[in-house]
């Protein structure tokens, strides 16, 4: 169920990694981010992969994964934390990222192929269903993977079961949101103010 | 048994056309709405996404052809001079409207939404284009109606209360005929405060 999306976003995210010329690992990516910490930051969508899939949970604590991200991003100093371990993410790439991002690829696709569907997991806010937390990866990989590009300028085309799971999941977190309205004329090509629906 | 969620979000956009058409002072109904029209224009076009579906109602289909909302869209919005149509019957819509458009649109809301109570979920409506299911097609009425009232909110200066069932179609909706379109990435960096160029995922 969320398999496909995944493995969409990932093979998205190499695909774009494959694209950065050496003198583009260190140009501007994100805010504070070059383009070896974005990827850095990003990496993490596949290594909770296994790391999570390790774990049980007595009991079912975030239940849908618009939820998720309510409680992941209301932790107090939540921004400084995730700009700080991208840092440290972007050094522990190295100089060949793609010779670490790949067997972590590869890893996060053959656990996730193995997990039932009805998986408990104790992820960072608690015990969630995978099938909960999943699209939250899914989103994190597609967003950064068009982030990535946009830094390095290569039209990517994210595959559209990933691009599916991440419109549906915002739309989700819109409508609980102040911005649900400025989503609407976004979409729509009226010019709105920027906004995030991640909070 | 609880109404489909499509019928509780149309009557939701319904609402909030009325309401935010009743907020308009009469001297704006001449200023600038969207585009080329007018807000008189504005209003008459969103009161269309009541009047068609009353106009649908009425018409049998041989057989229904047309899956889903975002299936509709895409095959309404392939037809050649569509823009122009639809601005022109915009301005005849306003003309509709009358002297006191916030009463005409009340009056055509209270009619269509009874007209709508009184079908069946699977009330087979002729839309020119092909038959869909009513409730496959309310919510492609449903974005009309926001996204009209959030453009006639935004054009006389006033803050809408959104209805959370109608955003919830509304953003589902978007969202499906984003991934088919060419503006899927864009859409997603938009919602996440990354600046992107404008585009419109209806087409």
């Amino acid at each position: 169920m969320y398999y496909v999306p995944y493995q969409q976003a990932v093979a998205s995210f190499i695909e774009v990694l494959e694209q950065v010329r050496p003198e583009q690992w260190d140009a501007p990516a994100l805010g504070e981010w070059n383009v070896r910490e974005l990827a850095g930051h990003t990496l993490r969508s596949l290594a909770v992969v296994p790391e999570f899939a390790a774990t049980t949970a007595e009991r079912v604590d975030v239940d849908s994964p618009a939820t998720y991200y309510r409680t992941a991003l209301s932790a107090p100093g939540i921004n400084q934390q995730v700009a700080e371990r991208g840092h440290a993410a972007g050094k522990a790439l190295g100089v060949d990222p793609l010779a670490v991002v790949r067997p972590a690829a590869e890893r996060a696709l053959a656990t996730l192929a193995a997990v039932p569907d009805d998986a408990l997991w104790t992820v960072n806010v608690g015990g969630m269903r995978a099938a909960d937390y999943m699209p939250s990866r899914v989103l994190e990989l597609t967003v950064h993977t068009l982030d990535l590009a946009q830094a390095i300028r290569y039209p990517i085309q994210p595959g559209r079961e990933a691009l599916g799971v991440v419109l549906h999941l915002l739309a989700e977190l819109a409508v609980d949101s102040p911005h649900a309205g400025a989503l609407a004329l976004a979409a729509t090509g009226r010019p709105v103010p920027p906004f995030t629906v991640l909070g | 048994m609880a109404a489909h969620p499509h019928r509780t979000a149309y009557q939701q956009g319904a609402a909030l056309l009325v309401a935010t058409a009743a907020t308009v002072r009469p001297e704006q109904w001449d200023a600038p709405g969207l585009g080329e029209w007018t807000v008189r224009d504005l209003t008459g076009h969103a009161s269309r996404a009541l009047l068609i579906v009353e106009d649908f109602s009425h018409r049998i289909p041989e057989r229904v052809s047309i899956p889903d909302s975002a299936a509709y869209y895409r095959a309404a919005f392939t037809g050649a001079g569509t823009n122009e149509r639809i601005a022109e019957r915009g301005r005849q819509s306003g003309r509709d409207l009358g002297p006191d458009p916030a009463q005409a649109v009340r009056a055509i809301a209270e009619r269509v939404l009874a007209r709508v109570d009184a079908l069946p979920d699977g009330h087979p409506l002729d839309t020119m284009i092909g038959g869909i299911r009513l409730v496959d097609y309310l919510p492609s009425r449903t974005v009309e109606l926001v996204v009209h009232s959030l453009d006639i909110a935004q054009a006389t200066g006033q803050t809408l209360t959104l209805p959370r069932e109608a955003l919830r179609v509304t953003l589902h909706l978007l969202a499906e005929l984003a991934v088919d379109s060419p503006h899927a990435g864009a859409l997603a960096l938009a919602a996440t405060s990354r600046p992107v160029p404008s585009f419109n995922v209806l087409g």
